[in-house]
This record gives structure tokens, C-alpha cells and sequence, in this order.
């Protein structure tokens, strides 16, 4: 069981005597408290927040079940994240798995940046009409908790899909390839998505902060 | 922050900023060495566009922040898992 936490390779190796059983029982324990937040997060882009937790314990309960034939997959957690999309589907039954094959719209008229640049036609066409004026966090400076807090009352308002590629990317740290396969996307798709939420959620800040740009003024909505 | 229609030392023409705007994924994605010598003097020559990308560069910050907590080893969720696992006894092969 040490190898949850190390290679797979090393799931049966190792003796079991009482200490080395207390280390492992410690070594799985802080395993499933450092995923066990973040695969809640993930759960609750696919189904309700009331059926999350159910999720993410069943998911736990058959990955443990089957702890020692974790040899040969590519990362231990995008395998369990892989359960975890499995489970929630199975707890939503068959409307998810119908909408994942769904293909982003090519166009984003009325997005954030709607009406911030000069339009065509313009002497300044092609620049900004309304720049950004300044970063959200001064170099050197911590994220605040009010900033953290917000960021996630702007995530939790994204559409579904962009809600999912922005916390597998940018909260949870997996790679384009690692999300295209747990979402079942294709590279393209998963593109637009990350980049259109990340784009509301700039905005978002932005309105937040600065009040500039924000969804009932000058850019239309957003959100 | 406009930019003159020309074209840099190297011969490639200069992009405006709705030709950077959709590059920025891609400039979070690699480290600034890396980045293409028009993305840099279009940086260097418009603020708003660099902004754009540090507000960008920051947003990602703030979304990361969100990862670095864990459940208290006490939880009782972990602790009722704990009971699901099996752990190897001594007489494994191994
Ligand atoms: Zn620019």
C-alpha cells in the first residue's frame, strides 16, 4: 500500500510488520486528505453538490478495492480522477455522457472583450479602446483570502464544460492531454474551453477589482 | 499603445493586439525565453497587452492558491475509508 503514494511498481513490496503497517495506514491517510478536496471540486462540475461527497467516497471505496493493480497506469491520480468521472456519470446516469461529445462553438461574439477594442474601420482598429489597467496582484504579493474566494464564486458561475477544463488546468495542475482524456475532448475543444473561461474569469476580477469591463456596463453579459 | 505598421530587424511584421490577444494561452504554457521575438516586441511596446497577460498570469495564481489545502488526518471521511483498505500482511510475496 506504500506505493499509493510512490510508484506503482512498488504496490507489494515491503513487509508488514506493526510499524510499517502504521506508516502505511499514515501514508494512505495523508494520500486521501491531500485528493480528497480537489475530487470534490471536480465532482461538483458534474453532479449536484448534494451527490459529491457521495461520489468522491465511492470512488475512494473501489480504488481501494483494487489498490494493488495500479502497475502500468500512467499517473495514480488521473486514474482516480478517471473513477471519480466514471462514478459521477453513473450517479447522473446517461445525460452527461451524451453532452461530453458536444462541440464548442468556433465563434465568440459578446464575449469579455466585447467593445474593448477599436472596431474595424477605427484609425486606432485593431488596439485597445478600454485596456486593462492594472494586474490583479502586485509582484510579491500573496493571493489574498478574499481574491481565493472570489476566483471561486467566479468558477462556480462558468458554463459546466469551461467550469471543468479551468479546474483540471488551473486549479488541480493536469496537463491538456490529461484533460482531453478524463473529459473525453478533443484537443481543439479543449482549447476553446480554457480559453473562454479563463477569459470570464479575467473579466470577472477585473470587474471585481478595477470595476472595469464589467457584464452590465460596457460589454453586454458574460457570465 | 499604437503600433506602427512595420516590420522589426528580423523582417517579420509587427502584430497588433488582436493579433496577440488569442496567443496568450499559450505564452501561460512556456517561459518567456521561449516566446516568439513578435509576441516580445509587441509586449515591450504595448502596456495594455502586457497587463492583459500579467492579469492572466496572476488569475492562474489565485486558481492554484485554491489547491493547497488538504482534509485534516482526523476527518472522519479518511478515517471511514481507512477501514475499506487492505493493507499487505507479512506473508506477501514481495
Ligand atoms: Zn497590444
Amino acid at each position: 500500500m506504500r506505493a499509493m503514494i510512490g510508484e506503482p511498481a512498488e504496490m507489494s513490496a515491503g513487509s508488514s510488520d506493526d510499524a510499517e503497517l502504521a506508516g502505511d495506514r499514515l501514508l494512505l491517510a495523508e494520500q486521501i486528505a491531500s485528493l480528497y478536496p480537489g475530487m470534490l471540486r471536480f465532482a461538483r462540475t458534474i453532479v449536484p453538490a448534494a451527490l459529491a461527497e457521495d461520489v468522491v467516497q465511492e470512488t475512494w471505496i473501489a480504488v481501494l478495492k483494487v489498490a494493488n493493480t495500479f502497475e502500468g497506469r500512467s499517473t495514480l491520480r488521473t486514474w482516480i480522477y478517471a473513477v471519480l468521472r466514471n462514478k459521477a456519470r453513473q450517479a447522473l446516469g446517461s445525460e452527461t455522457r451524451r453532452r461530453t461529445v458536444e462541440t464548442e462553438e468556433a465563434t465568440d461574439e459578446g464575449g469579455p472583450l466585447a467593445g474593448r477594442l477599436h472596431p474595424p474601420g477605427h484609425p486606432d482598429a485593431g488596439h485597445w479602446s478600454v485596456p486593462p489597467s492594472a494586474r490583479f496582484i502586485p509582484e510579491e504579493r500573496a493571493v489574498t483570502a478574499e481574491l481565493r474566494h472570489k476566483v471561486l464564486e467566479a468558477l462556480d458561475k462558468l458554463p459546466q464544460r469551461q467550469r471543468s477544463v479551468v479546474l483540471l488546468r488551473d486549479v488541480e495542475g493536469f496537463s491538456a492531454e490529461e484533460v482531453c482524456d478524463l473529459l473525453v475532448l478533443d484537443p481543439g475543444n479543449q482549447r476553446i474551453l480554457l480559453h473562454r473561461g479563463r477569459a470570464k474569469l479575467r473579466a470577472y476580477i477585473e470587474c471585481y477589482q478595477f470595476g472595469r469591463g464589467c457584464p452590465d456596463s460596457e460589454s453586454g453579459s458574460w457570465l | 499603445m499604437k503600433i506602427a505598421d512595420n516590420f522589426d530587424a528580423a523582417g517579420a511584421a509587427a502584430i497588433d493586439c488582436i493579433d496577440f490577444l488569442p496567443l496568450v494561452d499559450d505564452l501561460l504554457e512556456i517561459d518567456d525565453e521561449g516566446w516568439d521575438a513578435q509576441v516580445v516586441r509587441h509586449l515591450e511596446e504595448c502596456p495594455p497587452c502586457r497587463i492583459f497577460l500579467e492579469q492572466l498570469q496572476d488569475l492562474r495564481r489565485m486558481l492554484r492558491a485554491q489547491d493547497d489545502e488538504a482534509l485534516a488526518l482526523s476527518d472522519p471521511r479518511i478515517r471511514t475509508l481507512l477501514t475499506q483498505a487492505c493493507f499487505p500482511r507479512k506473508e506477501d510475496p514481495s
